[in-house]
């Protein structure tokens, strides 16, 4: 509007200075303008009145700008039904109290249900998936119709469209984008993301070159050791030895079966009798009178025990031992896993190298092995424990307070709920240190306790009446989690 | 009546009410939970050893917790109504207990009386002496007003930002101090521009206007129609008399309760809600005052229809009414009211600044308009094919998506001259209000 300009001009320079020019005004509003002047002479009054009257002239006249607009594509109808009225305040409550493990939970119980979530969620659920990875599964399945359509208005929530592009994302992604899409390929086709590793190595710098051959730890195979070979002769110290780690860590890898072919012959079954040849016995002898290849020493050997514990000989009879994966001495002496580690197990000599075998066992991670060295020698192979039957990793679990605090890592399961006198005996074991095991400890694992625990909660008390508080405040924590727990079971 | 879960969160004082509220929307928490045509109430386990009885009027929305919180509603209050909300099935219609009659007897007893009180006798003389002294009072206020913008526009309003807003802090203490509280708000207003805005020069020429206007129209109050004559003494800033209303003949209609806003100016809570008469298409606005740590006397919830008869205060655009009676509260019916179309809407908002230029910020309602987009801006287009601007935050434009689905929908917007902010949607008769 020309008037008001002339007005907003006028008033930011000030009458003092400029005065409205008439002749800029529709007729209409110059015989006003007119009017208002001659009542009266003081300009800024006029000035006023003039303000007034246009202003409430404008604001009467507004008529909006036309303009072509596109519509919208509508949003297909449902398939699924919607959750109840009860899971949709129960998933309220778990929204406002930013619980990722319930919300998961609830997520997991609409999914095998074929529920969807109500569209008024959608936003915060959209939200909370692209800030947390591991709920755009489950938010996807429970989304419906209406969320495929919202996705397409927003960029960062077509999570669908990110897996189909995943050659783009590693072409020109972001570093913590190509790990994702890496990894990813790791788990589905190791050679593959080998290969595209290998594709754009010669461009990549030494610190992306680090990540991409962290994630090449995981499902190692055999035909990465050409490409890991390769890694050795990079300039970059870091690249080279985390290449190196990699081939000792490689079962049938040039490295291991150089070692295996060395110490083999050093180790053996000796064989006596004894009361007049009636009882026969075996033991294993390990021979140190061995000078290393000169070579071995680039494979990271050496001979200075740091810790005093072991000669220079053991000390590196010990680190090559932990280079050759365990099931070779079961092959090689035809003897079981726990033969084998009796035998290592029956002398002070040999003895000291059931650490080593440990070490082994976690390495290439043998179930067999892990098993007897937890149960016969109570060596505990962290990497190898996820395969255990459950009871097993929940005994590991109760038996230690590190293990309570690795608890995801040893009983590696998501979402099972766990069985009440389990739950039971953690929640004794962790109230005793109220200040390790917090808030943030339960609320991770919240959806795991049986709801059935909450009665028995008021029975757990501290002795230390300065953590009795804490836990106190923990407990009712916790009580407060396993109601929404409860509301969501009996919404479904 | 049933309330939806945004429409009784919407009635807790904080977040933390919201969120306590809601955790105790559980039927583990409550007993002899019950409900009639007036009340709903029930017992909710607290760290005592007597549960606290909470009770909700659920005609004229109000609450009564034996509880020791000095919020309004308490997070019981707010509990057993979403409770309610989730799970009715829980409550048996029954006769109140003793606790729930008595509050609702005296509340009632409290709205008869209201209606009943009629003025006490006054000195007629003294009165018109007091009145006397106050229009002197503010004409030489006024008097000085009118010097203050004179000045302001004589030397440009151009480095105002860097005054503001300590030089209207000022000037509107001296309106208070000429008993002139309305013009002292319109000034203390111009202090609250936001002058890192691009347009703050039309805000502010704007508001200085309607000051001008203001201040003549009372310098000149004796020429002005009766009608007029209370509008511009409402504005300077004279009480207007609720007694005096309640004795008058109201308008009965089944009044849509369009949206609520609160508002704190200073210690006070200022709650604007808006109504819209089914029957004769009035709009209505009840404005009402109280302390934070109470509730006003009359809580409607946007969405909902409350049966009553208002009366509109005396003015040349009838708008601001007080609620004399209410008969009842009902969930939302379709929806067969409301502006057809933009040209409609803008019709009326012409109608009503050309008739009253003191109009602020309004709220209307519209059918069926639909989301649509041009080079990546949005717009509400209605069924003529009329677009304007959609001015919303990302949040509540996806928010609105996610509701509608690309369908038609009804909105409630509040604004004028053209910049309009969704205030809720109305769609399969639920309201659903934009945060």
């Amino acid at each position: 509007m020309k008037v008001w300009e002339e007005i907003i001009n006028t008033a930011i320079i000030g009458t003092d200075k400029k005065t409205i020019n008439a002749a800029s005004l529709d007729i209409e509003l110059q015989t006003i303008l007119e009017q208002l002047e001659t009542k009266d002479e003081d300009k800024e009054r006029v000035f006023l009145n003039v303000c007034a009257m246009i202003s409430n002239y404008r604001k009467a006249a507004f008529i909006p700008a036309s303009i072509v607009v596109d519509d919208i594509q509508l949003c297909a109808s449902e398939s699924f039904e919607y959750c109840s009225a009860s899971a949709v305040a129960a998933l309220q409550a778990i929204l406002d109290d930013d619980n990722k493990s319930l919300l998961n939970y609830f997520l997991k119980k609409c999914q095998s249900l074929n529920l969807i979530i109500p569209p008024y969620f959608l936003n915060q659920l959209f939200e909370k998936a692209e800030k947390e990875e591991q709920l755009r599964t489950s938010v996807v399945s429970c989304f419906g119709e209406r969320g495929k359509w919202m996705a397409k208005f927003n960029n960062d929530w077509e999570f669908d469209k990110t897996a189909l592009n995943n050659q783009d994302i590693f072409d020109h992604g972001a570093l913590e984008d190509r790990k994702k899409v890496l990894k990813a390929w790791r788990v589905i086709s190791p050679s593959e993301a080998r290969v595209a590793i290998e594709k754009v190595w010669s461009q990549e710098q030494a610190a992306v070159k680090l990540e991409f051959l962290k994630i090449l730890e995981d499902q190692l195979e055999i035909e990465d050791e050409p490409f890991l070979k390769l890694c050795l002769k990079e300039k970059s110290q870091k690249v080279k030895d985390l290449a190196l780690y990699l081939l000792k860590k490689l079962p049938a890898s040039f490295i291991v079966e150089e070692v295996w072919n060395f110490v083999k012959p050093l180790v053996q079954i000796e064989k006596s009798s004894s009361f007049l040849g009636l009882i026969n016995k075996e033991s294993l002898e390990i021979k140190l009178n061995f000078d290393i290849p000169e070579h071995f020493k680039s494979y990271g050997i050496s001979h200075i025990d740091a810790d005093k514990e072991f000669t220079e000989k053991e000390f590196t009879m010990h680190q090559l031992i932990e280079i050759i994966p365990v099931w070779y001495w079961e092959e090689h002496f035809k003897l079981s896993p726990l033969e084998m580690l009796t035998l290592f197990n029956k002398s002070d000599q040999t003895k000291k190298y059931i650490n080593a075998l440990a070490l082994s066992c976690n390495s290439y991670q043998s179930l067999a092995w892990a098993l007897v060295l937890y149960k016969n020698f109570n060596s505990l192979c962290l990497s190898a424990v996820k395969d255990f039957d459950m009871k097993t990793k929940q005994e590991i679990v109760l038996s230690e307070k590190e293990y309570l605090q690795d608890i995801y890592l040893i009983l590696n399961d998501e979402y099972a709920e766990w069985d009440l006198n389990f739950a039971l005996n953690l929640i004794h074991k962790t109230a005793q240190e109220p200040y390790i095991f917090t808030k943030q400890y339960y609320r991770n694992l919240i959806h795991h306790f049986p709801v059935e625990i909450m009665e028995e909660l008021n029975q757990i008390n501290h002795e230390d009446i300065n953590k009795q508080s804490y836990w106190v405040n923990l407990r009712e924590e916790i009580k407060r989690m396993l109601t929404i727990k409860l509301q969501i079971i009996q919404s479904f | 009546m049933q309330l939806n879960e945004e429409q009784i969160l919407a009635l807790a004082p904080d977040e933390a009410s919201r969120k306590a509220g809601r955790d105790l929307a559980n039927s583990v928490k409550w007993s002899n939970q019950g409900i009639n045509d007036k009340a709903l109430w029930g017992e909710c386990q607290g760290s005592g050893k007597n549960p606290y009885k909470t009770q909700v009027d659920l005609l004229n929305v109000a609450f009564k917790c034996s509880c020791p919180s000095r919020k309004f509603p308490c997070k019981h209050g707010l509990g057993i109504l979403l409770l309610y909300g989730r799970q009715n099935n829980l409550f048996s219609v029954t006769n109140a207990p003793d606790w729930v009659n008595e509050w609702i007897e005296k509340r009632n007893e409290k709205v008869e009386k209201a209606s009943e009180k009629v003025s006490k006798p006054v000195d007629i003389e003294t009165q018109a002496k007091r009145a006397q002294q106050r229009h002197k009072k503010i004409e030489l206020g006024i008097q000085e007003l009118q010097l203050f913008l004179k000045d302001i526009v004589r030397n440009g309003i151009l480095n105002i930002p860097e005054k503001a807003p300590a030089i209207f802090n000022n000037l509107a203490k001296r309106m208070i101090d000429a008993q002139a509280p309305g013009l002292a708000f319109m000034v203390r207003e111009l202090g609250e521009i936001n002058y890192f805005k691009e347009n703050w020069h039309t805000q502010f020429i704007d508001q200085i206007a309607k000051l001008h206007t203001a201040s003549t129209a009372y310098q000149n109050i004796e020429q002005l129609n009766e009608l007029l004559k209370e509008d511009i003494r409402t504005i300077v800033g004279y009480n207007r008399n609720n007694d005096n209303l309640m004795l008058q003949n109201g308008i009965i209609d089944h009044w849509f309760v369009l949206a609520k806003t609160i508002h704190q100016q200073e210690q006070l809570q200022i709650q604007k809600t808006w109504l819209h008469g089914i029957k004769t298409g009035k709009n209505a606005l009840i404005i009402q005052y109280f302390v934070k740590s109470q509730q006003p006397e009359l809580n409607l919830t946007p969405g909902t229809i409350a049966d009553a008869e208002i009366v509109y205060f005396t003015s040349a655009q009838p708008h601001q009414a007080i609620i004399k009676s209410l008969q009842g509260v009902q969930t939302m019916l379709n929806i067969n009211f409301g502006f057809t179309d933009w040209d409609q809407m803008f019709n009326f908002e012409r109608n009503l600044i050309q008739n009253f230029p003191f109009i602020t910020s309004q709220v209307f309602l519209i059918r069926q308009v639909v989301l649509a987009t041009k080079n990546q801006f949005w717009y509400l287009k209605d069924k003529a094919g009329v677009a304007i601007p959609l001015i919303a935050n990302e949040g509540v434009r996806l928010k609105m998506l996610a509701i509608t689905g690309g369908e038609l929908f009804n909105l409630v917007i509040t604004g004028l001259e053209g910049n309009y902010t969704p205030v809720a949607i109305i769609i399969n008769d639920n309201y659903t209000v934009l945060p």
